[in-house]
């Protein structure tokens, strides 16, 4: 759950969990947006890192993850309104977790992601 | 700590009145014009930048990256719009409260469709993130084309 002081200022997010996959969901409005009126490319990045450490961490059973890698390519643009983002775990060894995600409005996929994290605490 | 007081003694200048309204709310950025053209930038992660862990978040940073190689893609392609294509960024270690992030981005191949553009994220002189990002140039079309306001 994305609950720290920069979730907070960038946020609020709902959050949505099923076994298979870990869903986001946020409202952009004003404060979120670029010049162009659209969704900030860093708000976009943000709200994908948020998505993939939460995949990872449900699959971490709870433990905290931090990124070591995450791409993310921007596919589409988005303006005010919700966006869902969803992400999933590909693979889970002892340290480290794999994930991929994608963020949509109204079933049109606006950009995916995939992520590398350490399990923290993990040798 | 590092601080405000170590951006302006490195020569950095806010940059004041961001275009985006995103920026207002995850800044101040900083500037420097470098003597042999380019620009370096920074910022000083505060208290609300950070996560569960207490060190920045990782979309605090990547955000940072996306606004400084934006820079970099505009700087290099004149007056010509850019959209980004892609970001990829490694985490290498934490940059915790009071920290100065810095970053000097490099141009690395421009084409005649896409930019490339690269930049290392410092911490007092070593590495935190590094970025890899692909911007595409938009052709502006006619200053007077303008789309059709509907009448009635």
């Amino acid at each position: 759950m994305p609950a720290g002081p920069f979730s907070r200022l960038t946020g609020p997010y709902y959050v949505h969990t099923t076994d298979a996959q870990y869903s986001l969901l946020i409202n952009i409005e004003h404060m979120h947006l670029n010049r162009g009126q659209s969704v900030h490319g860093g708000m976009l990045l943000a709200i994908s890192d948020n998505a993939n450490v939460g995949a990872a961490e449900v699959q971490a059973g709870g433990a905290m993850v931090s990124t070591i890698s995450l791409h993310c390519d921007f596919i589409g643009m988005a303006g005010r309104g919700w966006l869902e983002a969803t992400a999933w775990v590909n693979r889970k060894t002892s340290a480290l977790i794999f994930t991929s995600g994608e963020i949509r409005v109204r079933g049109d996929l606006i950009m995916t992601s995939s992520g590398i994290f350490k399990v923290l605490g993990a040798k | 700590m590092t601080g405000e007081r170590t951006a302006l003694a490195l020569g950095y200048q806010p940059i004041l009145n961001p275009v985006d309204p995103f920026e207002h709310v995850i800044g101040p950025f900083y500037a420097r014009a470098e003597q042999d053209g380019g620009a370096s930038y920074a910022f000083q992660v505060r208290e609300e930048h950070t996560n569960m862990t207490g060190v920045a978040h990782g979309g605090m940073l990547m955000s940072f990256a996306d606004t400084v190689v934006a820079h970099a893609a505009f700087a290099a392609n004149g007056s010509d719009h850019v959209v980004t294509l892609s970001m990829s960024a490694s985490f290498l270690a934490p940059a915790r409260v009071g920290d100065l992030v810095e970053c000097r981005p490099k141009l690395i191949r421009k084409t005649a469709e896409i930019l490339f553009v690269g930049g290392e994220f410092m911490v007092a002189g070593e590495v935190i993130l590094s970025a890899r990002s692909l911007w595409k140039t938009i052709r502006m079309r006619s200053k007077t084309a303008k789309i059709p306001e509907i009448q009635g």
